[in-house]
């Protein structure tokens, strides 16, 4: 019986005090009347071994113990539903006020370089959501716990089914392949826009207008970083192009999502590049105004940092409304 | 996958048996072979906990006796405990019923 007094002595460690030594005394009676009936059947009194069998089924001893003691949950089943909302909810918002904060931080910030400022974000905001998560936790199980106990007033489940969203009468534009007319003029406007960009370096007027003029006044030229960018805005185009092609063949519609993260990147790659370069302009000879340059040079990368930024604030939403839509997204919604 | 679904499907049932069982005084291990002759088979962790658990709510009444020269706690259904075996008796039947006039159509 020593086996049976460890037994017992290993469950109440896990039993609370006011309770203990009664559901010991309970324990103790039943599997004692078992192992007798045990005993009976065999004609002889249990050996090591088969008492270490009957423990063994009946179960492991903090198991046991947890089984007696009251069902506790820190949010119960009618407030969980509200707190994974509010999760989903406001953790988007978190995500969202960290990216503004970082992305001001990299506009005024002369010394901070793109990859910097993306590596920033992805480690500073790990503490900022688990936070969050946190209050909110903290916030639903004090509820869950007044609620408990009769003190929170109000039906959890009262609503209004007029207060329900108006029907959507039209089809999600993602949802619905777009008319063959419409798909026409944007191939036609991309091809334009297309045969401008390898039009316009040869007449800079059509992009620069009247201020051809001054940049003549100011005796620079154009700084190497324009070579390279135009090189990515030519790639650019190309695979814009295939993809405006690619929307008349239906079978292909399937790459479009891929299609587009490339261009995207590609894009914030290009944006990227511009916003990182700090000498846009050089002088044309030795008449140039270096002030008025290195003015100018300053002004146009803070304007790209700011285009920048808006750039990856775009390829976020386009990426979080994509996984929006996905499975695992979706399995989460209730 | 199933398991999961026969322990919900067991929980309320056993609930249900272990009442209409103690409208005869039982001890824990009494009870539970009771209910094991009777066909249903129910674990010492999981039947011991559920008798306090039933007492707590007022549906079961114990006290602490000796019979054989050994100390047993004794579980019998309480007032309450009748009442409330009644109401989920009538509940069961009507349940019991819609389900054999569903099942029913797939005979």
């Amino acid at each position: 019986m020593d086996l049976l007094e460890r037994y017992l002595q290993a469950v109440g460690q896990y039993l609370p005090t006011e309770t203990k030594d009664d559901t010991i005394a309970e324990l103790r009676s039943n599997l004692m009347e078992q192992i007798d009936a045990r005993e009976e059947e065999l004609g002889r009194p249990l050996d090591f071994a088969e008492v270490a069998t009957i423990l063994k089924e009946h179960g492991k001893p903090e198991a046991v113990a947890l089984r007696y003691l009251p069902q506790r949950s820190l949010i119960g089943p009618t407030v969980f539903p509200f707190y994974l909302l509010t999760l989903r909810r406001v953790l988007p918002i978190v995500v969202f006020w960290n990216f503004v904060a970082r992305a001001v931080l990299f506009v005024v910030s002369r010394n901070e370089s793109l990859t910097d400022a993306l590596v920033g974000f992805a480690l500073g905001i790990w503490p900022s959501l688990l936070i969050a998560a946190a209050v909110i936790t903290a916030i639903f199980a004090t509820i869950e716990w007044t609620r408990q106990r009769g003190k929170l007033p109000g039906n959890w489940n009262e609503w209004d089914p007029a207060k329900l969203p108006a029907l959507k009468t039209h089809a999600s534009p993602d949802c619905s392949p777009r008319s063959m007319t419409k798909r026409m003029i944007d191939l036609c406007a991309h091809c334009l826009w297309f045969a401008y960009v390898l039009w316009v370096p040869w007449h800079p007027f059509w992009i620069m207008g009247p201020g051809v003029f001054y940049m003549d006044s100011l005796n620079v030229a154009l700084g190497p970083v324009w070579h390279t960018f135009y090189e990515l805005l030519i790639t650019l185009l190309v695979l814009q192009l295939a993809m405006k092609l690619l929307v008349f063949v239906a079978a292909a519609r399937s790459w479009m999502p891929v299609m587009k993260l490339v261009t995207d990147l590609l894009g914030v790659f290009a944006m990227g590049l511009l916003a990182m370069a700090t000498t846009y302009f050089v002088p044309d000879n030795a008449y140039a105004d270096l002030h008025r340059i290195a003015v100018v040079n300053h002004s146009v990368n803070l304007a790209f940092r700011i285009v920048l930024v808006i750039v990856v604030a775009g390829m976020v939403k386009d990426g979080w409304d994509y996984a929006k839509t996905s499975k695992p997204m979706r399995q989460l919604a209730f | 996958m199933f398991d999961s679904l026969r322990l919900e499907l067991r929980r309320g049932c056993l609930i249900l048996a272990v009442l209409a069982q103690l409208r005869d005084e039982h001890y824990g291990y009494t009870l539970r072979k009771a209910l094991a002759d009777e066909g249903l088979a129910i674990e010492e962790s999981t039947l011991y906990p559920l008798l306090r658990r039933l007492e707590t709510q007022g549906l079961l009444t114990s006290e602490w006796r000796e019979e054989e020269k050994r100390n047993k706690r004794f579980y019998r259904l309480s007032k309450d405990g009748e009442a409330v075996l009644e109401l989920l008796l009538a509940e069961w039947n009507g349940i019991n019923e819609s389900l054999h006039k569903i099942l029913k159509h797939e005979k």
